[in-house]
């Protein structure tokens, strides 16, 4: 009996080890691959509850809204989130660091952290989603109007009634 | 961009102007911020310190425009020293309203889940006619978190030669206290914070204010309110409760609410209150029994903080009527001040009123006190009634305070 159970306790091991690392395809809108661990994969809520149903994890999982450049950098904050463990303050201090990092690289190009922004929006990635989000947030607050439109690059285009209007709610500016 | 959408919808936020034929927002279609979806970018400005910034953002185009009214937080923040100018400060408020109006008017505007007005000042003060529409503003428009945190001077009316705020306790407490009216209902409302430091006027002795006197929270039904804190609110008078799906109720530092009301709360689970007696029982023996009923109301606590100060011998009598709080399993006691025997014989009555308590916090600032440790402690073992079966944690802190 003691056997029987030890031997129980083994497979149901070795099966939670074979989850572990069970590996998951991600394909772009490309059709390139990316294989990932599943523990990285369920950093998207999309894709946790796709797994969860029990699907098709063995056929991978199409994006059809994630080209391949914005996948990849998905699945690098996907991978150090996902595959590293987050216990201690050191780990946790050491995941900060790539937070910031990783959101300091994206910001110095702004069309690639909207594609990064809206891939974790549609993977529903939440860790990745504030930080981005965040980061453009920074990025207008305390700025005036004009400074926002010159760091975004948005045209002027309101008309006189639209100023109006603002400046009709706007008494403290 | 659906621009079929944006220009229906940019029409419907001004229908009376005949005169807008809309254009695209070819401005932004060219910037990389257009690859943001709408829902995303309102997300983003979501994240917006101050509703100053959103204004701001607003008016950087059309598109901005449209999705900042779709924000359904609102934060303003007066902190800086720049709104000590009364000028300013109006227009600030000026400005609160005006934002507040328009999204109450609803049409393309979201409505508010989260307002928070916070206003610091020594110097400028705020008419408690504004204080009341936003506390009525945030009870009947706010859907799910509204706090006001005013640190502020009010004033009466706009008369110059107000008089507000000083520190004379021998008022006569019908002038003394907040002005509100009646609340309205608020079925939504999940989460109030009131923090209303200087929230005393002296009134006009008119009539018209007879009733208004205190903050009162009669008849408001507010059946899915679940947290309530109010801090700092130590000058209203009444305060009169009827939250029945209340689980936090958060009251320190009210030393001066001399009635408290409150229905059965069968549903608080976190309450914090002080019992303290100021100036004789004659004036905080009835505070503290209102106390000692807000306790029988909340019979199923499970946390329970209690901040003792001062007590006489009246005290240790009226705390036999602490109820048993058998669901309480993490006390936190703090008592300040601690200069007599009562005060262990309060303490050890709360105690052991919570059978089944796992974690204890007893915090004794004391003053004038021989051996301090090892009187808690001692009284800790002398007092043998109390056997805490199920206690796991007991943390005790004493600190001396010393008068110079």
């Amino acid at each position: 009996m003691a056997t029987g159970s030890g031997a129980a306790a083994a497979a149901a091991d070795a099966e939670e080890k074979e989850s572990g690392s069970r590996m998951i395809t991600l394909t772009s809108n490309e059709g390139k691959a990316f294989v990932v661990t599943e523990a990285s994969a369920r950093q998207s809520a999309t894709i946790r509850s796709m797994v969860d149903d029990g699907g098709c994890v063995d056929k991978g999982f199409p994006l059809p809204n994630v080209d391949s450049k914005t996948l990849a950098r998905v699945i690098q904050y996907c991978d150090e989130h996902g595959n590293k463990e987050a216990h201690t303050v050191d780990e946790r201090a050491a995941l900060a660091k790539f937070d910031k990092d990783f959101i300091a690289e994206l910001d110095a190009d702004k069309a690639f952290l909207y594609d990064v922004t809206m891939a974790a929006n549609y993977l529903h990635i939440q860790g990745l989603f504030a930080l981005t989000t965040q980061c453009i947030a920074d990025t207008i607050k305390g700025k005036t109007p004009e400074e926002i439109r010159t760091a975004f690059g948005i045209e002027y285009d309101l008309t006189a009634q639209d100023e109006e209007e603002i400046k009709e709610e706007d008494t403290h500016a | 961009m659906d621009f079929i959408t944006v220009e229906r919808e940019a029409k419907l936020r001004r229908p009376r102007d005949p005169s807008d034929h809309s254009t695209s927002c070819d401005g932004d279609d060219d910037s990389p911020i257009s690859h943001l979806s709408d829902d995303v970018l309102v997300h983003v400005l979501g994240f917006l310190p101050t509703a100053t910034d959103l204004m701001r953002a607003r008016a950087v185009s059309r598109w901005w425009c449209r999705l900042g009214a779709r924000v359904p937080l609102l934060r303003f923040l007066c902190i800086d020293r720049a709104f000590d100018r009364q000028e300013t400060l109006d227009r600030f408020i000026a400005f609160i309203n005006n934002v507040l109006t328009r999204r109450a008017a609803g049409q393309s505007d979201a409505g508010v889940e989260e307002l928070t007005i916070s206003l610091k000042s020594g110097m400028s003060s705020v008419d408690v006619a504004e204080v009341d529409a936003w506390i009525r503003y945030g009870m009947q428009h706010v859907s799910n978190t509204f706090t006001l945190e005013l640190n502020i001077p009010l004033r009466s009316g706009n008369n110059s030669n107000h008089r507000y705020l000083d520190d004379d306790e021998d008022d006569d407490d019908d002038n003394n206290g907040m002005i509100l009216a009646e609340l309205p209902s608020s079925p939504r409302l999940k989460s109030v914070m009131l923090s209303l430091s200087n929230a005393r006027l002296r009134l006009p002795t008119a009539a018209a204010f007879d009733s208004l006197v205190d903050l009162s929270l009669e008849n408001i039904k507010t059946p899915r309110l679940r947290v309530f804190h109010m801090r700092y609110t130590s000058l209203i008078g009444k305060l009169t409760i009827s939250a029945p799906r209340l689980e936090e109720f958060i009251l320190p530092y009210t030393g001066r609410v001399s009635v408290i009301n409150v229905e059965d709360m069968p549903c608080v689970r976190i309450l914090e209150i002080d019992l303290w007696l100021l100036g004789g029982p004659q004036y905080g023996g009835h505070i503290n029994k209102d106390r000692i009923r807000l306790l029988q109301c909340c019979r199923f606590l499970q946390f329970l903080t209690i901040r003792l100060k001062d007590n006489g011998n009246a005290e240790v009598e009226l705390m036999k009527d602490v109820p048993e709080l058998p669901h309480v399993t993490s006390l936190s006691l703090r008592v300040i001040e601690m200069n007599e025997m009562y005060d262990i014989a309060s303490v050890l009555c709360v105690i052991g009123r919570c059978k089944f308590l796992k974690h204890l916090e007893l915090d004794i600032k004391m003053e004038h006190w021989e051996r301090p440790t090892e009187v808690s402690n001692q009284n800790q073992k002398d007092y043998h009634i109390i056997s805490l079966e199920h206690l796991q944690e007991i943390k005790i802190t004493c600190s001396y305070m010393r008068n110079h």
